[in-house]
């Protein structure tokens, strides 16, 4: 069981620092360089919009992240000192596309981001205050023990 | 426990060739590289020509973030509205699908290298 916790200031840059470190953990797990992209992606995505929207940029204010690893999946929770905003049923990123690309500044990829990479993102609240939860499904590799899928 | 940040500062330099630019980017591709990019009008005034090229060198890039794809979709708007074509190449498979589920793609043509893109442009000017 892999298990970590990191808790960063909200200062963009440090979710890069945070995703190496993760990536590092995980990599054991989960033996394709294009799935860790993509998982990396997603995280920072998602301690970006903590940072943003969640913490409004002010670095005394932290972004927690706690990885869990089982032999299914790694679930990796996001919490930021926010009143919290639910994702909502976002579209998918390529009904997004026109209208994002209209804007003066066309930001607003990340959660098409986190939704097209994560296998499930719930949100919720813990001890800390407003939390995201990507899971990410593992292949399975165990033949024994319960565990039959490939 | 927090983290150690390595230094991944953006950083941009470019190379003439007698039709376009070639803008050689390194480090992390985030909002920080909305100045160098988009408010650095120097190169700009390069591509004034229709028809002229911007190469993005990508290779030493290993971070890209949604801000940073923002960045790339305001200057390949503005490259475009000039009548001249963007160029990247050195991409990793991971952000080349990334630049095609924002559409990126359909604004600038992805090459594997810096000899095919090169190739591709002297084909166009024939």
């Amino acid at each position: 069981m892999i298990r970590h916790t990191w808790s960063i200031a909200s200062i963009l840059g440090q979710e890069a620092a945070l995703a190496d470190d993760l990536l590092q953990r995980i990599a054991p797990v989960i033996d394709s360089q294009p799935r860790l992209e993509e998982i990396r992606t997603a995280v920072t995505e998602a301690c970006l919009n903590a940072m943003e929207h969640g913490n409004r940029f002010d670095a005394r204010k932290k972004v927690r992240v706690l990885l869990g690893v089982s032999d299914e999946a790694i679930v990796i929770r996001i919490g930021d000192e926010g009143e919290g905003c639910p994702l909502g049923d976002a579209a998918p990123l390529a009904a997004d596309r026109a209208a994002i690309w209209k804007l003066d500044n066309p930001r607003g990829w990340g959660i098409g981001f986190i939704r097209s990479f994560s296998d499930r993102v719930r949100t919720g609240y813990d001890e800390h205050g407003f939390y995201v939860e990507l899971h990410f499904l593992l292949p399975c590799k165990r033949v024994n023990g319960g565990c039959q899928g490939g | 426990m927090g983290v150690v940040r390595v230094d991944r500062t953006f950083h941009m330099s470019e190379r003439r060739l007698p039709d376009g630019l070639i803008l050689d980017l390194k480090g992390d591709l985030t909002r920080e590289a909305e100045g160098p990019l988009l408010h650095d009008d120097h190169w700009q005034e390069v591509l004034m020509k229709p028809g002229f090229c911007l190469l993005l060198n990508f290779t030493e890039v290993s971070y890209i973030n949604s801000a940073g794809i923002a960045c790339l979709i305001r200057l390949t708007r503005a490259v475009a509205s000039r009548s001249c074509h963007t160029f990247a190449y050195g991409l990793t498979p991971h952000y080349q699908k990334l630049f095609r589920m924002v559409g990126l793609t359909e604004h600038l043509m992805i090459y594997p290298d810096e000899i095919s893109v090169l190739g591709r442009i002297e084909a166009l000017s024939d």
